[in-house]
């Protein structure tokens, strides 16, 4: 059975009809085609697929996407204007990144905490993104492009 | 002449960094899904160890959906690119959790799961291989009774102990000779764990079947060449019908190099032609399905004079190869001849064993596993040292091996920073300076250095391409980089070489039917080899570029030159950018005449330092070789160990982009630290006991130590392109025995096992302080 769902994605209205046993993340990758959030322990585990439900970080695949009904959804896609935004610049020059699997769910997490507390300390970066795992690049760029980061946008 | 703008030695971000942040890289899994998409659904053997009674694939037939149901029947067959001892699919018997058994194609992932679930394996359990004990024990169970008859083992030549898949010696001096010099003999055995790559992306493979017979294959690897002829090998078909497509890469640290579930994809997609079939690991998959990084027993016997020098070396490496030996034979090669540590011992004897267990195949992780060889020789030299009452650093120095040097694989070693990297660290954390301590809580210091081969197949050369049009310069190679650097490493040389701006040049995603030559078929992914390919067909490149100009412009190609993009003669200073060349044509006397479109091949055969001659399975370029110092903070009473801080010093050669190289050795650090601490894939009798990232730590962001400082020394690698080394492998190498080393001199604990858990210490501590229990 299909349940009709529309929530704010990237800060558009989108409506899709989704059953019951999907998650946010199989919405968002096999249904709207935005693929940033990553596909990898399926489990709640990793971090990968990490986007923003109503301003907070959430492991995608642990969402219901019926949950999501009227919510506010953002993805590593939303973040990017014109240009892209201070902390995937800060991502690229400091790099906090390597075989990139991790980085949108770095990025949107790292957003929210921003959001909240524009000048962290490294103890609070390290706390906030405790729940996103990184096997290459032993996060100490990552901690560094956010303070860069968070200078940049004043 | 040539002005280059030398792109080489600075700091670039990666080139393909904007595309990862932005969620655009595509990996697998991004690749959309077709209407006609059918998916794959893996059944695995639920035991350790039993003969496979029968698989009834009726009820998952008539599942809604189901298109197909294989198994050793429909699919036999084994894999292996030296040695063919890994089944497909389990026929007769099955060897490990997690070990294939059958394959179920459905038209979705739900259904494909659901009717795995409904394919009904019998087992008869058979007793299980649990360690590398188990396996040696004279009544031991043999696991492949027709080993000797496998294709490869001719060339292998196992010996006779019937659970030995491989075995190789090193042998120098002698022994009796190395023993009377010696002072103070000691004898240790050292343990690492099983442990897992845990690249976060899944394996997975999509393939195809056309029309006309040719196979597509899109799948993570870091080396689709490897896979094109292991599958080709494997399924009886000829290679060039397969064509294998690299994709972004999410990790793979070693786990991605040979096929382990793409074949069965493939294999599917020639049972169902015409449609896509695809394959996605998970988690538990992922963690038994794949390839683990292999355990290590290491029983070493060392001799050391009281002047301090190392007289003598009698060593045993006996490596968990899992099930299968043929992903994991380089270890057991490298670990024979790698085995003195970087230290010139002149009296050695080493033999290093690969040794079948019931667990997951192994695959050398970061480095041909030399990490666990020094998890073992630097634990004992601190204990050589301490016996002869002599600084650990001052006996380090005193023995490390230096350029020049005649080592015990028969050739002398090269040019080499080791001592540099050493000194780099020792200062870091001011060694001399005794750290704070509180009653309950007591700090040390600890180091460690190593040395890491980088290997090669013998006489093999690589090859890379280059192209010039309207879009740029793009390079294609034989590797996809994993997140390493590679591509920016590639893409520098190639501009400097060209004299062009970095953005011009593309590196191309692999494609197998490109008309790269391959003669054999095993992925370098590494710098050195590759790096002066590219060097190679840039530099033919730019000579028929070159050509070009002077005939257009009727001058000599000597004094034509391309500076940061543009043509120019310095005969007589006539220029034009480059890219309007390439696009709208070069400006001639006669007006504009078009730009051809140029392609140009260059290969590298490396010289290998060892062997020359033979045609062993693998060849050492280089070493890569560095240091590391921890400080770490241990409670007396619970055991806790916490690292305050870790400095790590690498001779990379020569550091083609210092900010990468550097991230490099950030990250391998970092690793090292969670395999020092946490990291082992736990069995209970052939039974993997935390298959998930949930249960399986590695570090996160609440690990990393307080002062994480990183260095990097370049003494220039002969042959090397611009003089660097091939790293990245290497860098966790030497963090766990350095944390042990440094645990000891806090509390004088010595743990002999991998991970260093806090329990492990803890049971050490009640004992100092009360020896009854």
């Amino acid at each position: 059975m299909n349940y009709p769902v529309s929530f704010h994605l990237n800060g558009k209205i989108v409506a899709v009809q989704v059953t019951a046993q999907e998650s946010l993340l199989d919405v968002l990758r096999h249904r709207l085609g935005l693929t940033g959030a990553k596909e990898a322990c399926n489990e709640g585990n990793c971090g990968a697929c990490t986007v923003l439900l109503d301003s907070l970080p959430v492991y995608a695949c642990m969402v219901l996407a019926v949950e999501v009904d009227g919510a506010a959804v953002e993805t590593v896609e939303g973040m990017e204007s014109e240009e892209l935004h201070p902390l995937q610049k800060a991502m690229i020059d400091q790099q906090g990144l390597q075989c990139g699997y991790c980085s949108s769910g770095m990025l949107v997490t790292a957003q929210a905490l921003l959001a909240h507390n524009s000048r962290p300390n490294k103890t609070q970066i390290r706390e906030a993104l405790a729940g996103n795992l990184c096997r290459c690049t032993g996060y100490a760029d990552i901690i560094k492009a956010i303070q860069v980061a968070s200078r940049a946008r004043r | 002449m040539t002005r280059k703008t030398l792109l080489v030695g600075k700091a670039f971000p990666r080139i393909e960094g904007a595309a990862k942040v932005t969620g655009q890289c595509h990996y697998l899994l991004d690749i959309p899904a077709t209407a006609d998409m059918l998916y794959a659904g893996l059944v695995t053997s639920t035991q350790p160890h039993a003969r496979l009674l029968s698989i009834e694939t009726e009820e998952a037939l008539q599942q809604e959906g189901v298109e197909a149901v294989l198994t050793a029947h429909e699919l036999p067959g084994t894999l292996g690119m030296s040695l063919q001892d890994r089944p497909i699919l389990a026929g007769e018997r099955v060897r490990y959790v997690g070990e294939p058994v059958a394959v179920v194609v459905a038209q979705s992932p739900a259904m494909a799961r659901s009717a795995a679930s409904r394919v009904r394996v019998r087992y008869k359990d058979l007793p299980v291989v649990a360690s590398i004990a188990d396996s040696l024990a004279a009544d031991a169970p043999i696991l492949h009774p027709d080993l000797a008859h496998y294709p490869g083992a001719d060339v292998l030549d196992p010996p006779d102990s019937a659970n030995v898949a491989a075995r190789f010696e090193m042998k120098a001096g002698d022994m009796k000779t190395g023993w009377a010099r010696a002072d103070v003999i000691l004898e240790q055995t050292y343990h690492s764990s099983v442990r897992h790559h845990a690249a976060l992306e899944p394996h997975g493979a999509i393939a195809r079947q056309n029309a006309d017979g040719s196979i597509m294959l899109w799948c993570s690897t870091s080396a689709p060449y490897t896979l094109r002829s292991e599958i080709a090998q494997a399924l009886n078909i000829p290679p060039d019908r397969l064509r294998v497509r690299g994709l972004c890469v999410g990790g793979g640290a070693g786990a991605k190099n040979h096929t382990c579930i793409e074949v069965l994809v493939v294999a599917a997609a020639m049972h169902q032609p015409e449609h896509f079939i695809m394959l996605s690991l998970d988690q538990k998959q992922e963690f038994t399905s794949t390839f683990v990084r292999p355990a290590l027993v290491a029983r070493l016997k060392m001799g050391v004079s009281r002047e301090g020098e190392i007289t003598a070396l009698q060593a045993s490496y006996e490596w968990d190869v899992g099930a299968s030996a043929d992903a994991c034979l380089e270890t057991v090669w490298a670990g024979a001849y790698t085995g003195t540590g970087p230290y010139r011992i002149p009296h050695v004897d080493i033999r290093s064993a690969g040794i079948y267990t019931n667990h997951t195949p192994a695959s050398p992780m970061r480095g041909n596993d030399v990490a666990e060889i020094h998890w073992a020789i630097e634990q004992h030299i601190d204990q050589m040292a301490a016996a002869i009452k002599m600084d650990t650093v001052m006996f380090r120095l005193q023995n490390i091996v230096k350029g020049g040097d005649l080592l015990a694989l028969g050739e002398a070693m090269h040019a080499t920073g080791l001592d540099q990297c050493l000194q780099n660290v020792v200062e870091a954390v001011d060694w001399h300076e005794k750290p704070l301590s509180r009653t309950t809580s007591v700090r040390g210091k600890g180091l460690a250095i190593f040395w890491s081969p980088t290997t090669l197949a013998p006489k093999h050369s690589v090859e890379a391409s280059a192209r010039l049009d309207p879009g740029g310069c793009s390079i294609a190679i034989d590797a996809e980089d994993a997140g390493t650097g590679l591509h920016t490493f590639v893409a520098q040389l190639a501009a400097t070489e060209l004299g062009v701006p970095l953005s011009w040049v593309h590196i191309d995603a692999v494609d197998t039917a490109s008309a790269l030559y391959h003669p054999q078929p095993k992925a370098t992914a590494e710098l050195c080899s590759i790096g002066n390919a590219v060097l190679a067909a840039v530099r033919r490149l730019k000579q028929q570029l070159l050509a070009f100009v002077a005939e257009a412009w009727q001058e000599s190609a000597n004094h034509i030159d391309v500076i940061d993009g543009v043509v120019i003669s310095h005969a007589t200073e006539r220029q034009q950018a480059l890219d309007e060349v390439l696009s709208a044509g070069i400006d001639t006397d006669a007006g504009r005449r078009p730009a051809p479109m140029l392609v140009t091949r260059g290969q590298s055969t490396p010289s290998p330092l060892f062997p020359r001659h033979d045609d062993s399975l693998s060849a050492i370029l280089h070493f890569c070789a560095g240091a590391v110092a921890a400080e770490v903070e241990v409670d007396r009473i619970s055991g806790e160990i916490r690292v305050l801080q870790l400095a790590a010093a690498l001779d990379v050669g020569h550091a083609i982009n210092p900010d990468l190289v550097l991230s490099q050795i950030k990250g391998g650090t970092m690793q090292g630290l969670g395999s020092a601490l946490w990291e082992a894939l736990i069995y209970r009798e052939g039974m993997p006991l935390n298959p998930s990232l949930h249960h399986y730590s590695i570090a996160t962001f609440a690990d990393l130590p307080a002062q994480l400082y990183t260095h990097i020394v370049e003494v220039p690698q002969d042959g090397g392109p611009y003089g660097a080394r091939s790293l990245g492998a290497d860098v966790p190498v030497m963090v766990a025995p350095a944390i042990a080393n440094a645990i000891y001199n806090a509390v004088a604990v010595r743990i002999n096992d991998l991970p260093i858990t806090s329990e492990r210490v803890w049971k050490h501590l009640i004992k100092l302080t009360n020896p009854l229990r």
